[in-house]
C-alpha cells in the first residue's frame, strides 16, 4: 500500500512524519515536507516533538566554531566591505594558528585538541569581545538608519 | 544575546537542527552546510525569536533552508534541456500552459485527473484549474504562502502533463493493435 504523506486536510500524516524519521522519503516526498513544515505550525510541532532520544543526531563536528567563523565574516562584511574581511580573514587564520587551533598533533593519540568552547581560550574570548562590539556597532547602526526592506523580508520569511 | 550566549544556544541546539536539515536533505554534507546556515540567518533575526520557543523557531528556519535546497535540486533537474517544461515556458505567450493542457486533454478528463490528485496538489489545482481563482486568494483560502501554492501549482501541472501524455500514449497503442 502506498504511503499518504498528506492527509485531506493537507497536513502530513502520522506515518508521513515517521517515515520522514526514518529516512524512507523520496526526494520529491522531502521536498513536500519540508515545504509544509516551513509554514505550518501545527506540523511543524507535531515533527520536533518527535526529534528527541535516539531519533536526535549529533553533527559529525560541533557547529558553534564555523558558525562563530561565519558570523564575524558577515558582519565585519556588512560594516567594512570586502577588503577588509578578506584581511580580516587572514590575521584571523594566524590568530587561530598561533593559538593552536590546528595544532593535530595530539591526533594520534587523544584525537585533535580544539578549544573548547565552554572554556574558552584566549583567543575564542578575544574575539567573542571583538565581535560583541561589532554587534552594538550594527545594532546602532540599524537604530541610526531603518533598515532596509529587503532585511526586514528575510527575518520575516523565516518566521511565516 | 552576545557572542558567548549565542554559541550556547548553537551548542544547545545544533543536534535538532543537524537532524531536520539531515532528514530533509538526505545528505550529510548538504545538512552540516545548512544548519550552519540556519544559525546565521538565526542570529539575524534572534530578537523575533518568541520566548521558549527556540527549538520550533530554529526547526522552521532549518526547513526553509531545506526547502529552498530541495526545491533549487528540482529545478535544475526538472529544467535540463529535453525536458517538456522547456515546451510549455518556449510556448506563445497567449498560449497559456492550463489551455494548453485541456485541449489536450479535454476539460471532462483533466477534471477527473484534477479530482484524483494527492495532496498537497488537489486543493490547490481545484482551486486555480476549475474554479480558476487566482493564486494569491488560494494562499489566502487554504493558509499556504503564495511561493508554495505557486510551486504546487507548477509541480501539479507537470503531473497533469505526465498522465496526459500517458494516457495518450495507452490509447495510440490500443488504437494500433
Amino acid at each position: 500500500m502506498e504511503l499518504e504523506l498528506f492527509n485531506d486536510q493537507g497536513c502530513l500524516t502520522d506515518e508521513g512524519l515517521q517515515a520522514l524519521i526514518a529516512g524512507s522519503l523520496d526526494e520529491m516526498g522531502r521536498l513536500e515536507a519540508a515545504e509544509h513544515l516551513a509554514y505550518c505550525d501545527r506540523c511543524l510541532k507535531r515533527y520536533t516533538d518527535l526529534l528527541s532520544g535516539e531519533v536526535l543526531l549529533e553533527p559529525p563536528k560541533d557547529l558553534s566554531v564555523p558558525v562563530r567563523r561565519g558570523l564575524m565574516m558577515n558582519l565585519m562584511h556588512t560594516v567594512w566591505g570586502r577588503g577588509v574581511v578578506a584581511a580580516a580573514a587572514v590575521l584571523l587564520s594566524l590568530g587561530m594558528w598561533h593559538s593552536g587551533f590546528f595544532d593535530y598533533s595530539g591526533l594520534n593519540n587523544h584525537g585533535p585538541k580544539l578549544p573548547a568552547i565552554s572554556q574558552p581560550s584566549g583567543f575564542s574570548q578575544a574575539s567573542d569581545a571583538f565581535f560583541d562590539a561589532f554587534s552594538a556597532f550594527r545594532r546602532g547602526l540599524s537604530q541610526t538608519f531603518t533598515l532596509s526592506p529587503a532585511t526586514q523580508e528575510e527575518g520575516h520569511s523565516h518566521e511565516t | 544575546m552576545t557572542a558567548a550566549e549565542f554559541t550556547i544556544l548553537v551548542q544547545k541546539h545544533q543536534g535538532l537542527v543537524y537532524t531536520v536539515c539531515r532528514q530533509l536533505t538526505g545528505d550529510d554534507h548538504i545538512a552540516q552546510d545548512l544548519a550552519q546556515e540556519t544559525f546565521l540567518s538565526a542570529w539575524k533575526s534572534i530578537d523575533r525569536c518568541p520566548p521558549g520557543a527556540q527549538p520550533q523557531w530554529l526547526a522552521r528556519i532549518a526547513a526553509n533552508k531545506a526547502k529552498d535546497y530541495l526545491k533549487s535540486a528540482w529545478h535544475r533537474r526538472v529544467n535540463a534541456p529535453g525536458d517538456e517544461i522547456l515546451a510549455l515556458s518556449g510556448a506563445p505567450p497567449e498560449s497559456q500552459p492550463e489551455r494548453q493542457l485541456s485541449e489536450r486533454a479535454g476539460a471532462e478528463e483533466l477534471r477527473e485527473l484534477i479530482l484524483a490528485l494527492r495532496e498537497p496538489y488537489r486543493q490547490v489545482c481545484i482551486l486555480f484549474f476549475l474554479e480558476e481563482l487566482p493564486q494569491p486568494e488560494i494562499a489566502a483560502r487554504l493558509g499556504r504562502p503564495l511561493r508554495t501554492v505557486s510551486s504546487q501549482i507548477a509541480r501539479a501541472r507537470q503531473m497533469l502533463q505526465k498522465q496526459i501524455k500517458e494516457r495518450s500514449a495507452g490509447n495510440n497503442g490500443t488504437g494500433t493493435v
